[in-house]
């Protein structure tokens, strides 16, 4: 891979060559069919495809050709998500993707090494870093023809932040959790061990905030207009801002490897899988290429080079003078492991599937016994809140979590407490039992282990249950059920 | 790494417990005496369709209905372990540690109760093609209806729905319950998928074992591969012979 990856927004005032040369490449894949492996409709199909879908929004017509089925079998309806996937899928995604358009970019007569940007919406140093580029919202180029960077339908925010239909931040909370595997009911970097899935079955902690987050903030939930191509993995890659967004999220993997303290996975099944369907990228030359996540680790081929990995990463400063002078195949201090760390156990569970719709629901989780944590010793072990299969028809959804300790006769119930706000990016398409789908919707495990202590301590008892309440946004009455609430315990390794 | 990568895969979760509970299978079944073995190649072409459905002339052609059942789950046991593996895993993991044995066992019974089910229509399939065929073409016409039925998109939509999980209660009846609604589940899209291929080794005379083996890998080979449009393609086995080959 040659280039370095830069900030957009250290690309010089608005329209720097970069982008107006990315907004013509655009343009120019955009007009190829989308039989055409180097096409722009290509590219979005491999990560997700609905041909009914793009039928009506006018993607493409019934004259358009596509692919023979058997490529589109290979190629179409690739995106790893909710699972340990997903960081190297989008990795070798974004490479391809890199490599045609720099080629379209030379071939439109501009320069050979364009590299694609990355949009650092969490540079604390930069006042507009949450803004979408104001490039991706311009009615026209420079040169006054139509802006292909701003056509896409966007029916969130242009300002990332939290808004009223879904009162969440985006956040750098996940560049702390160490592990990259997550065991059962437990919260990993990225994500839990699975096989070639487009929805797994547990979501990483960077996939869940800032990639869902900023997915859905983006694209919208439909509430006073209609949803955007970001909130549905069938059109998502058809926004040109979607590929600087995943080159964030990218980055942020870059950081969070340059960290000694953390466990990139590095078992046989995840560097050299999945097995047997691989991932397939076209190449600039309109043939295919196989790669496995191996190869998208520093040293292997597929492995970016960023200016920087401290600004909006929350990278330590220790880390500044290693990744100082950006370099092919940097090293990867973080520690290599093929665990998934200490055995995780379910302690406790709710006794019914959970359906909410625009009112909140409450349920209640009975433990099967205290967990030692909830009784005062967080440092011995952590304890995940699970949400387990949640399902929806929506494209894309958002459920607000508090959760109180009953009372118990002279004792009290706690107040609520917030837990976290989670966008369900694609639960849909998880849901949908259509297709090569299973239906199994999409699974969340967040760390309550502080607010179980918190609520032990206002109890003065053991917490021997939980009541947890899910709410939707104000305004989305779309239901979504969750197959079960339940409570995972993980010893501290 | 793709080698490495397969063997990775198959020695994580249950998997390797569930390989050691069809090698069992497969060794027990070497020692069951021919006539105890689900193998009608005795009746080969003696049988016809009208004699069949006499329950007097079934008698004299089978052993006793109790036998036969066990021979069947016999069959079952030794070749469809590994085939659950994503199953299982779900309703031990989905389970407090106390109760994660009786989890799986009554998976295991809601599972194989499925498939006795299903023998009672696929072991009559069987005698009946081995009485009207010659033992050659009763073998070929079973394994050309099982090539074609895997190719079929109704075996595609059959093996989506292998990979569906369902939810598993924590306590008490509910989770008694559960699991064993979660064994009928993944048995009704098991059978669904494998029933023609269960019929290959009943027709396969003395290479009954042999048949047995391989069909199990080809039925493994077909559960590795993900979730796939529901159309007409080639059987999924042979992607795994295709990622091997790559390798």
């Amino acid at each position: 891979m040659a280039g370095v990856r830069r900030d957009i927004a250290k690309l010089g005032s608005i329209w720097s060559p970069e982008i107006e040369w990315y907004a013509r490449a655009v343009r120019e894949l955009w007009q190829r069919p989308p039989s055409d492996r180097t096409s722009w409709r290509y590219f979005g199909a491999i990560h997700g495809f609905d041909l009914d879908g793009w039928l009506q929004n006018g993607i493409v017509s019934q004259n358009d050709p596509l692919p023979p089925s058997s490529e589109q079998l290979r190629l179409f309806e690739q995106c790893q998500h909710a699972g340990w996937y997903f960081l190297p899928w989008h990795r070798g995604y974004l490479a391809a993707f890199e490599a045609i358009v720099r080629q379209t970019i030379a071939d439109l007569g501009g320069p050979d090494d364009w590299c694609l940007p990355y949009w650092n919406y969490l540079d604390t140093g930069n006042a507009e870093a949450r803004d979408i580029p104001e490039e991706f919202l311009a009615a026209s180029l420079p040169d006054g023809t139509p802006n292909s960077l701003a056509t896409p339908p966007r029916g969130g925010t242009q300002v990332l932040g939290p808004q009223e239909w879904f009162p969440r931040d985006i956040d750098l909370q996940a560049q702390s959790v160490r592990r990259y595997t997550a065991a059962p009911g437990t919260n990993g970097y990225g994500g839990g061990s699975t096989g070639f899935a487009q929805f797994g079955n547990l979501t990483g902690a960077v996939e869940g905030n800032p990639h869902n987050t900023v997915h859905v903030l983006v694209g919208g939930l439909g509430v006073d207009r209609p949803a955007g191509w970001m909130s549905d993995p069938n059109y998502a890659a058809l926004d040109p801002i979607f590929w600087l967004h995943h080159c964030n999220v990218d980055r942020l993997w870059a950081a969070w490897m340059s960290e000694g303290s953390n466990l990139q996975e590095t078992g046989a099944a995840w560097l050299g899988g999945p097995f047997p369907r691989q991932f397939q990228m076209p190449n600039v030359e309109g043939g295919l290429s196989v790669f496995a996540p191996a190869d998208t680790l520093p040293g292997g081929p597929l492995a970016p080079t960023y200016d920087d990995l401290m600004d909006g990463t929350g990278a330590s400063p220790a880390l500044v003078a290693s990744v100082s002078q950006p370099q092919q195949g940097a090293t990867m201090p973080a520690s290599l492991s093929s665990s998934s760390g200490t055995h995780s156990t379910l302690v406790g569970a709710n006794d019914d599937v959970v359906t909410v719709t625009s009112a909140a629901v409450s349920t209640r989780v009975e433990f099967v016994d205290a967990p030692t944590a909830a009784a005062g010793e967080p440092s011995e072990q952590r304890l995940f809140l699970n949400l387990e299969n949640v399902r929806g028809e929506a494209p894309s959804g958002v459920l607000d979590i508090h959760v109180s300790a009953p009372g118990d006769g002279a004792v009290p119930a706690s107040t609520f407490e917030h837990v976290e706000t989670i966008a369900l990016f694609g639960l849909a398409k998880a849901s949908s039992t259509e297709g090569a789908h299973a239906g199994n919707g999409l699974s969340v495990a967040i760390d309550i282990t502080e607010i179980a202590k918190k609520l032990a301590v206002d109890l003065q008892t053991g917490l021997e249950r939980l009541d947890v309440r899910i709410a939707q946004s104000s305004g989305v009455g779309s239901p979504i059920t969750v197959e079960r609430v339940s409570l995972y315990r993980q010893p501290v390794d | 790494m793709r080698i490495s990568a397969l063997v990775s895969q198959l020695s994580r979760g249950p998997l390797p417990w569930l390989f050691a509970l069809s090698a069992v299978g497969i060794a027990g079944a070497t020692l069951v005496p021919e006539t105890g073995r689900l193998n009608f190649s005795a009746l080969c072409g003696t049988v016809s369709l009208t004699q069949i459905v006499d329950p007097a002339v079934l008698r004299t052609l089978v052993w006793s209905p109790v036998a036969l059942v066990l021979a069947w789950l016999w069959m079952v046991v030794a070749m469809m372990p590994p085939l659950v593996a994503q199953p299982v895993s779900h309703v031990w993991q989905s389970s407090f540690p106390a109760r994660r044995v009786r989890a799986v066992v009554l998976f295991g019974i809601g599972y194989a109760a499925t498939w006795v089910i299903a023998g009672m229509a696929l072991v009559p399939a069987a005698i009946v093609l081995m009485g009207q065929l010659p033992a050659g073409a009763a073998v070929c016409a079973s394994m050309l209806m099982a090539i074609v039925w895997s190719a079929s998109p109704p075996a595609q939509a059959a093996r989506n729905r292998c990979h569906r999980v369902r939810r598993i209660g924590a306590f008490g009846r509910a989770a008694d319950r559960d699991c064993l609604a979660q064994g009928v589940a993944t048995g009704v899209a098991c059978v669904a998928v494998c029933w023609p291929w269960m019929i290959v080794p009943m027709t396969a005379g003395t290479m009954h074992l042999t048949a047995m083996l391989a069909v199990m890998l080809l039925l493994f080979a077909e559960r590795l591969s993900p979730g796939s449009p529901v159309r007409w393609r080639i059987p999924p086995a042979w992607d795994v012979v295709v990622a091997l080959r790559r390798s």
